[in-house]
C-alpha cells in the first residue's frame, strides 16, 4: 500500500506542474466570474520556492526548501469582509518527495490583496506538521493569477531532529478559477 | 505624494527580493540538513545541520549500509569519521573494530537519541 501511494507520488507532482501550465486556457474556456460577483467555490494550483531556516543545537541554519506544488479548493463563508475556508493537497519535490495537507481560512480585505492562515501536515513518507500564514495579490479576470508570501513553521513530527523546529518562507505562484 | 509611496514601495521590494535572493544563494552553497528529509536516505539530520549514520542503540547493529562500513572501520580515516554529542560537540570517533559483538552503545561514549551516530557521511544536495 505505502509503495503504491510513493510510486504514485512522483506522477502526482508531474500532473500538478503539467495543470498548473496548461491552466490558464482550459480556465478561460470555463468561464470565470468577474471582480463584481465573487464566486461561491474557488480552484487553485500553484507552486512555491524560497529559503528554510531552522534550529537545533544552539545553532540557526538556513538552506532552499523543497519546491512546494499544492492543490488548493476554497469554498466562500462569509461575504463582509471576504472569508473563505481551503484545503488541499501538498506535494514537496525536487530533492525528495513527500505529500500531505492543509487547510485554514483564507481573508480578502480588498478585491486583489488575500491574507491566509491555517495549518499544513506532511503525512508520507515522513510526517511534519505545523501552522502556515501567507499574504498576496491576485489579478483577476477569467482566471487568477496570484503571487503570495508564505511562511510555514512546522514544529513536530518525524522529519525534525529532536527538539529542532523548521521554518519555510516560499513565494509562490497560483493559478486559479472560480466557479459558480 | 502617492508617486513616492509606490517608490518607496518598490525599493522595500527590491530590497526584500535582493536579501531573500541573497540568503538563498548562501543556503545554497553549503546547506545544512535541518530536517532528515534534506538528507540522502538511510542519514538522519543532527541537531547541529549535519547529516549523520543512525545506530542502533540497544542491538548495536548499524541502520543503513553505508554505517556499516563506518562501524567496522577500526581506523578512521579523519574528520569525516567525527561524531558528535547530544550538545553538538564534536568528540573523539569510537574505535569500533569487526568483532563488536556487544555494542553496549554507552560504553563507547554514544548517547541513546538521535544523536546515536558513528560517522558523518555529508549532506544531501
Amino acid at each position: 500500500m505505502a509503495v503504491a501511494v510513493m510510486a504514485a507520488v512522483p506522477r502526482l507532482a508531474g500532473w500538478i506542474a503539467l495543470s498548473t501550465l496548461l491552466a490558464p486556457p482550459a480556465i478561460a474556456q470555463a468561464g470565470g466570474v468577474g471582480d463584481d460577483e465573487p464566486a461561491l467555490v474557488r480552484a487553485e494550483v500553484r507552486a512555491g520556492y524560497g529559503v528554510s531556516l531552522g534550529g537545533g543545537a544552539g545553532r540557526a541554519s538556513l538552506r532552499g526548501s523543497p519546491l512546494v506544488l499544492g492543490a488548493r479548493l476554497a469554498i466562500a463563508i462569509r461575504d463582509q469582509p471576504r472569508m473563505s475556508g481551503y484545503g488541499g493537497l501538498v506535494v514537496e519535490t525536487l530533492d525528495r518527495t513527500g505529500v500531505g495537507g492543509e487547510a485554514g481560512v483564507t481573508l480578502e480585505p480588498s478585491a486583489r490583496a488575500r491574507l491566509r492562515v491555517g495549518g499544513i501536515a506532511m503525512v508520507a513518507p515522513y510526517r511534519l506538521w505545523g501552522g502556515a500564514v501567507g499574504a498576496g495579490r491576485c489579478w483577476r479576470g477569467s482566471t487568477h493569477l496570484c503571487l503570495d508570501v508564505d511562511a510555514d513553521i512546522f514544529v513536530g513530527g518525524s522529519d525534525l531532529p529532536s527538539g529542532g523546529a523548521a521554518l519555510q518562507i516560499l513565494v509562490g505562484l497560483g493559478i486559479g478559477f472560480d466557479a459558480r | 505624494m502617492r508617486g513616492d509611496r509606490r517608490a518607496r514601495a518598490a525599493r522595500a521590494l527590491l530590497a526584500a527580493a535582493t536579501a531573500l535572493a541573497l540568503a538563498l544563494i548562501e543556503g545554497c552553497s553549503n546547506p545544512p540538513c535541518i530536517r532528515h528529509s534534506d538528507c540522502d536516505p538511510g542519514l538522519v539530520c543532527a541537531p547541529t545541520g549535519a547529516c549523520l549514520v543512525p545506530v542502533d542503540p540497544d542491538g548495536g547493529s548499524v541502520a543503513v549500509d553505508a554505517g556499516i562500513d563506518a562501524a567496522t572501520d577500526a581506523t578512521p580515516d579523519g574528520p569525516a569519521d567525527a561524531a558528535v554529542d547530544a550538545d553538538g560537540d564534536a568528540v573523539p570517533p569510537p574505535i569500533l573494530d569487526s568483532d563488536y559483538a556487544d555494542p553496549i552503545v554507552d560504553d563507547v561514549g554514544l548517547p541513546h537519541d538521535l544523536s546515536t551516530v558513528t560517522s558523518r557521511t555529508g549532506v544531501h544536495r
